[in-house]
């Protein structure tokens, strides 16, 4: 096996045995009342799980985008060799993936907008929603991100062997941040409903 | 993850995939064919591939242009791109692109025997070889005198040592034994290439099937119709088959107990596209031979790869079809310059 395939693998055998042998051990000592996940929820402040779905809305959404650049400029580069004419012109599908970014740095002044003082220490609702808000929007944009990568790739291609081709296949890639678009309004929508 | 191969085909083979594109732009089409048959000389050839993707790559000739060096500049251009894409691939596009060379060696091999068989110097042999298909230990061939000896002095060192594994039975190497190590290499490694696709899976697999399918069941019809009137038997000959093709297994059992073209004509005919094939071919000296139908077959399947982004069956394509061009060319230059223009016509226009 290659080393990253035994890296992950092992890791992840230790990750389960880890938890089988906790969980053993909680059944065998009549500790199973331990694990209790409503108490967990319930005594831990909301903005434990506000935090993550901030974090995650602004980091994942650019991981999403670089995905999607790195896709179409590999793309561009080659075919730009043999039909120099459409090195400028796909520029547009990398500003298309770098906007889906933007739509991750537009879900975060929301949130920073929150304070102890609104949300209120124990409204749990609310702390969730947040979560929530930033999961929605998380799996959106990324996955916009991929998609506009890879049709700006097909794009790239194809006008470096047909120029019409070009604004044809543009088209679909304006659908396609529209989609992410829909994913910000929905969790926009969530945040001030806390 | 296979099936997913948008995701990270890109990483490590973005930049080769749009190059490879962008050459096959510059593939010669049917119009720049038709002006290329209405030249009178060589030189109107020359001056009219100055206007295609070939640019200037006759110019340093000095002395009159020949056939045969505008084949060996042809073959020059390709190896240039070839070795381009092959120096800057990541694995596993890098075997890959070495399983294609791997065809170019074995005909190099069985060439470099054969000369030696009939005394040839090593000298006039050596430029007949296929550029593609060079190896370091090309010029040793000729000192050895068996299979074995073949093997452990030269072959060992050569990516081609896996594809020896059937040919050791053979104690000398005579005309017969030489054509039957010929076929067992070449089945050997169109297996492994085979296998080597289905391992990767997705795009890849999907396309290059087809490709290497037909060539396997190619290989099978080629062989039965030429070991008709020679003393190979029928059991040697089923050895000999591809086993990756469509033909596997009942179409091959079925060729080897044909005994002339008409029971052959008789399986294809059980195989909806081999059968399409066959019924393009005349016997008369006017019409398309069997093996023009069958590159007429391959060149349309290699087209269809293009259609498809993210996979390496791009780059076999491409290489294949040049090929085709380049036979193209050769056979439009040759009706040029022997001034037999009847059959100039009979290329077979790619795009």
């Amino acid at each position: 096996m290659t080393g990253l395939a035994l890296l992950y693998s092992g890791l992840g055998l230790a990750f389960w045995t880890t938890l089988l042998g906790v969980g053993i051990c909680y059944t065998i000592f009549d500790l199973g009342f331990r694990f209790d996940v409503a108490w967990f929820l319930t005594e831990t402040s909301p903005y434990h799980v506000v935090q993550p779905g901030h974090w995650l809305a602004i980091s994942l959404s650019v991981v999403g985008a670089a995905w999607g650049i790195y896709i179409t400029g590999s793309s561009i580069i080659g075919g730009g060799v043999k039909a120099p004419r459409i090195k400028t012109k796909n520029l547009v599908s990398i500003i298309f993936c770098e906007a889906v970014a933007i739509y991750g740095i537009i879900m975060a002044i929301p949130f920073n907008g929150v304070t102890p003082e609104e949300i209120g220490a124990r409204n749990y609702h609310a702390g969730f929603s947040m979560f929530g808000a930033g999961l929605t929007v998380v799996y959106a944009i990324s996955s916009v991100g991929v998609c506009v990568g890879i049709v700006g790739s097909g794009a790239a291609l194809a006008d470096a062997q047909n120029a019409s081709l070009f604004v044809k296949i543009l088209i679909v890639e304006i659908f396609g941040s529209a989609i992410g678009l829909f994913g910000v309004i929905v969790a926009i929508l969530q945040v001030p409903a806390s | 993850m296979p099936g997913y191969s948008e995701f990270y085909f890109n990483v490590d083979h973005g930049y080769l995939e749009g190059l490879v594109r962008g050459f096959k732009a510059g593939i010669l089409t049917s119009a720049d064919y038709v002006n290329l048959a209405q030249c009178e000389t060589l030189e109107d050839l020359k001056l009219h591939l100055q206007t295609t993707d070939y640019g200037n790559f006759l110019a340093n000739e000095t002395g009159p242009l020949t056939v045969s060096t505008i084949d060996e500049k042809l073959k020059t251009k390709l190896l240039t791109e070839f070795h381009y894409f092959r120096n800057h691939a990541f694995e596993p596009l890098a075997t890959f692109l070495n399983f294609v060379t791997y065809s170019y060696m074995i005909d190099n091999v069985i060439l470099l025997i054969t000369g030696t068989l009939h005394q040839r110097p090593i000298a006039e042999l050596a430029p007949k070889c296929h550029p593609l298909g060079s190896f370091e230990q090309m010029e040793a061939v000729s000192i050895a005198s068996n299979p074995t000896e073949l093997f452990n002095a030269i072959l060992v060192d050569t990516p081609l040592a896996a594809f020896f594994q059937d040919c050791l039975s053979e104690n000398d190497l005579d005309e017969m034994n030489i054509e039957i190590m010929r076929n067992k290499l070449y089945k050997s490694y169109l297996e492994a290439f085979y296998k080597f696709c289905e391992k990767q899976g997705g795009t890849t697999a999907e396309i290059m099937r087809p490709i290497l399918e037909f060539e396997a069941d190619r290989r099978a019809f080629i062989i039965t119709i030429n070991s008709f009137g020679t003393e190979l038997s029928k059991d040697d000959r089923e050895k000999l088959y591809p086993t990756c093709g469509k033909l596997y297994p009942e179409g091959l059992h079925l060729l080897a107990n044909a005994d002339d073209y008409e029971q052959v004509k008789r399986v294809a005919e059980y195989y909806a596209d081999y059968k399409a094939v066959f019924e393009g071919v005349g016997s008369g000296t006017g019409e398309k031979t069997l093996e023009d139908a069958f590159f007429e077959h391959e060149v349309k399947l290699n087209v269809l790869a293009f259609n498809n982004q993210f996979h390496f069956g791009v780059f076999y394509a491409y290489v294949k079809l040049k090929e085709q061009e380049c036979r193209n060319i050769v056979w439009i230059a040759e009706c040029i310059s022997q001034r037999h223009r009847t059959k100039i016509n009979n290329y077979i226009p790619i795009f």
